[in-house]
């Protein structure tokens, strides 16, 4: 039985688009290698057209549905913990139009992100949402979790660019909001679908805001003696009202790791912190905007002070930075990427108190983050195959975000909540909260087929709290009793 | 529903509850003092099936729940949120502000400045209106095209649904993505799917110096190609607006920021323009208030959502089929267009330009057409599934329907 609806969607796809056994192993997982799964079948539509008959074929059938960029996520939300089939938009990479009058592109869902910029930037255009893996992830996937990046500082997450979208729903339904005025007619679906990480079908075609290519870009890197200092100095920074672009910090561990990668940028090895800053806009407003930054740099204990000289060098540091992910592979093989919002106010308590509690458990943690918004990114590098350092590795991440929370910060600021995240939404919503949220699936995917078991637990938080970790060093979903 | 008049309601529905009646524009409406009182005036509107709409200072009707103010014998009973009023946190050197959705936005823009910041959305002609009534109708300020629309910068909401369940989304920071954006759905959502309790917003750096011009055109058309030039040698504008108002047509916009870097932005500006306009120093240019908010508040309004591209070719359409006194005003950026008689006296007959502009508009391929004053001259459009969406997230969250609907799904096309 299961045999012929496969062979139906090879049929609607053909056979090369339809990956089973033992092919499908690669994509088993997404960037939380943690969590691992394998449904029946991986689906790659050319179109919204096929889609709609892959998503009715799937749903006469009753078969659950993962959707699927490039898999970049880190929070489990694109691996098919609950079976099913993963539907992929690898194949839908199509840039339809740019439309510089309207500062408009309408793509399909999986064009790589960097790649629209760069078929803007003849019309003096960019996208500006710059996740760190932009050079793979997908604009669809990142319509998905609402992602970030390093320039979301001035120019906000994803949410804030979407125009419109082109979805099809668990039944086969296309829901077409392209044509979205500016302001949306009726309730603002646009910005629901906007970051619901999969869970009320699938984004098959995208229209996106681009912005005007800055006039002036500066970047400059300020070395500090201590990652105290360089968080207080963005601190300060924040409530003096500065209007940078970007505001990054990169620690000791992430700056070696760096240095010694093919993403090697320059940057201080003595540095117990590096300060990234970068302003865009008109000449005068940059300028005064790095030499506030300066000024603070200096008033903190910034031990050096460098300005890119050319785009070359700033593209180096850049690509330091958003290599750093990569880069910590030289550490150990596997890395936990932390993800949670401090209040800027108390970002040095919250880095330290995450530091503490990796070296108490005797854990590598690198940190690089999105500073100015105070999105942290505390990455405890280690071995999966070390079942004990897992469990330690896991152990530390609930008690980041549990710290987070109760200092006012919260889970996830841009990497979304999949299965990794699941089970401590309690720790931020409470049953009524969880409860309106489930209702609003259950009104949009009443059978609860759209990527099951992820961001909304499933049981009553006081039974969630008793039960533990959503996952198991192993990756199969398994309460801890 | 009963088929006396809303205030008869109004009266049953605060006897049953214990909430105290008071006057809103004119309106009998509810006005809860907490949580608690507002729960058991939604507990007795489900009782009686009594259709309620929640309202902060009722300056959003018109635009946005015209029902409210035409059909007593049908209209939904008003109830205000103007005792739940107070900011509940500003922390400085966080930049976001929480406040209760009672209070004036006034009050709120006040509060901000004192820190050095502002609000994203420039409301100038929003006196009395709440943070809830200017959440719910989804309003944004000229200021759009530098800011975003509002909506971009609610970062969280707490609500209160039909059946008495208050729910958050989102929280305080200003990047969080834990969870559905269900504030992005009641922002906007005219009181139809739960009433709003507090919000919590992202807020921008006090412009050292505002800068703002206004020069007359000679017709839409040109106007309107002149207004792209202008965004495209200056991409910092913070608002730009074509008005037509007593038979004047009008290029307005203005300049905010450090002011170094205004007052270099003006110089280009100004060569862009040509001519010689009148411009305006200062910190909040009255000219802008009036001139920003003019027809955005006019409840005869007909609304145009065009794309850019199309902009100027329909409003030289327009301007050609239009009667002389009839008002435009455009958003530059959003090639939003707003076309309504002078005044603010109600229409009792659709206008004999009506039907002429829907269909001009509906051969351009404009995004929307719609009007808010009477949902049988509604002309928008939504798609199958998008009005089977939004009726089932309203039943949803609103299985009740005592907030009533203004979407009627039988209008939609099959």
């Amino acid at each position: 039985m299961t045999k012929n609806w496969i062979d139906e969607l090879r049929t609607i796809v053909g056979p090369r688009n339809v990956i089973t056994g033992s092919e499908s192993l690669a994509w088993e997982s997404d960037g939380l290698s943690l969590v691992r799964g394998m449904g029946q079948a991986i689906v790659l539509p050319l179109d919204t057209e096929e889609t709609v008959r892959v998503m009715k074929l799937l749903a006469r059938e009753g078969v659950p549905v993962v959707p699927r960029g490039a898999g970049t996520g880190l929070t489990g939300g694109a691996t098919p913990v609950g079976g099913g089939v993963t539907v992929g938009t690898a194949r839908m990479r199509e840039i339809f139009t740019i439309d510089p009058v309207g500062r408009l592109a309408h793509v399909q869902a999986g064009v790589v992100n960097s790649d629209l910029s760069v078929a803007a930037r003849p019309h003096g255009l960019f996208y500006a949402p710059d996740p760190s893996s932009q050079a793979a992830c997908t604009l669809g996937g990142n319509v998905a979790n609402n992602s970030g990046g390093p320039h979301c500082f001035m120019h906000g997450s994803t949410t804030r660019h979407v125009r419109g979208v082109k979805l099809v729903d668990a039944e086969g339904q296309v829901l077409d909001l392209l044509a979205s005025p500016a302001d949306p007619e009726g309730l603002d679906l646009v910005g629901l679908i906007t970051g619901s990480e999969g869970m009320f079908g699938i984004v098959t075609e995208v229209k996106l805001n681009l912005e005007p290519l800055p006039e002036e870009v500066q970047t400059i890197i300020a070395v500090f003696p201590s990652l105290d200092a360089a968080c207080d100095c963005v601190s300060e920074a924040i409530a003096a009202h500065i209007e940078a672009s970007a505001i990054e910090i990169l620690d000791k561990l992430t700056i070696a790791a760096v240095e010694d990668s093919i993403f090697a940028a320059g940057y201080p090895r003595e540095a117990e912190a590096l300060l990234l800053v970068e302003a865009e806009g008109g000449a005068l407003e940059v300028q005064e905007t790095i030499d506030l930054v300066l000024q603070l740099a200096r008033k903190h204990g910034a031990m050096e002070i460098r300005s890119a000289q050319d785009k070359a060098e700033r593209a180096r540091l850049w690509a330091g930075r958003k290599g750093a992910f990569g880069a910590m592979g030289r550490v150990a093989p596997d890395l936990y990427v932390a993800d949670v919002v401090a209040p800027r106010t108390r970002l040095r308590e919250i880095v330290a108190l995450a530091i503490e509690i990796a070296e108490e458990r005797n854990l590598r943690l690198g940190n690089v983050f999105h500073a100015g918004d105070g999105n942290l990114h505390p990455n405890i590098a280690y071995d999966r195959r070390d079942e004990d350092e897992v469990r330690r590795v896991l152990e530390a991440g609930q008690l980041i975000m549990e710290a987070c929370i109760e200092r006012g910060g919260s889970l996830t600021g841009e990497h979304g909540v999949g299965v990794e995240k699941m089970t401590h939404m309690c720790d931020l919503f409470d049953d009524d909260d969880l409860n309106t949220m489930h209702r609003v699936r259950d009104a949009l995917d009443p059978k609860r087929r759209m990527n099951p078991t992820k961001v909304l637990p499933l049981r009553a938080c006081r039974e969630v709290r008793n039960g533990g970790l959503p996952f198991s060093p192993m990756g199969n979903l398994e309460a801890k009793t | 529903m009963s088929q006396t008049n809303a205030s008869d309601r109004a009266h049953l529905l605060g006897q049953g509850s214990g909430c105290a009646l008071e006057e809103v524009r004119e309106l009998i409406c509810l006005a809860p003092k907490d949580h608690g009182q507002l729960a058991e005036v939604l507990g007795e509107a489900r009782r009686r099936s009594f259709s309620v709409l929640p309202i902060g200072a009722g300056s959003q009707l018109a635009w946005c729940r015209p029902d409210a103010l035409d059909d007593p014998a049908n209209a939904p009973i008003p109830i205000s949120l103007m005792h739940l009023a107070g900011v509940l946190e500003q922390i400085p050197g966080e930049g976001t502000v929480t406040a209760q959705a009672g209070t004036p936005w006034r009050d709120l823009a006040q509060a901000v400045e004192q820190s050095g910041e502002c609000l994203p959305a420039d409301l100038p002609g929003a006196t009395t209106s709440t943070l809830g009534g200017i959440l719910g109708a989804g309003r944004s300020g000229p200021n759009r095209l530098r800011y975003g629309p509002l909506r971009h910068h609610v970062l969280g909401m707490q609500v209160m649904l039909s059946d008495g369940t208050l729910a958050k989304s989102g929280g305080r920071l200003v990047k969080n993505v834990t969870g559905f954006d269900l504030h992005r759905l009641y922002t906007g959502s005219r009181g139809t799917l739960a009433i709003i309790l507090e919000a919590s917003l992202r807020l921008m750096a006090l412009p050292e110096r505002e800068w703002s011009f206004c020069i007359p055109v000679a017709d839409c058309a040109s106007g309107f190609t002149k207004a792209l030039e202008i965004q495209q040698a200056m991409p910092r504008l913070h608002w730009l607006v074509l008005t037509r108002t007593q038979s004047e047509l009008r290029l307005q916009g203005g300049l905010a920021g450090r002011a170094s870097q205004v007052k270099t932005d003006q110089e280009r500006v100004l060569t862009a323009l040509g001519g010689t306009p009148e411009s305006f120093d200062g910190q909040a240019p009255t000219e802008r208030k009036r001139l920003g908010e003019e027809g955005a508040e006019n409840r005869n309004a007909w609304e145009i959502g065009s794309p850019l591209t199309h902009c100027a070719e329909l409003l030289g359409t327009l301007e050609a089929q239009l009667p002389t006194e009839t008002n435009l005003w455009v958003d530059c950026g959003t090639g939003r267009i707003l076309v309504g008689p002078a005044g603010d006296a109600p229409v009792t007959e659709k206008p004999s330009w009506a039907e002429t502009i829907g269909a001009e508009a509906t051969s351009l391929r404009p995004l929307c057409v719609h009007r808010h004053l009477h949902d049988q001259w509604t002309e928008s459009n939504p798609t199958a599934t998008q009005a089977d969406w939004q009726q089932r997230l309203t039943r949803g969250l609103d299985p009740a329907g005592i907030f009533s609907m203004t979407l009627d799904p039988e209008k939609a096309p099959a």
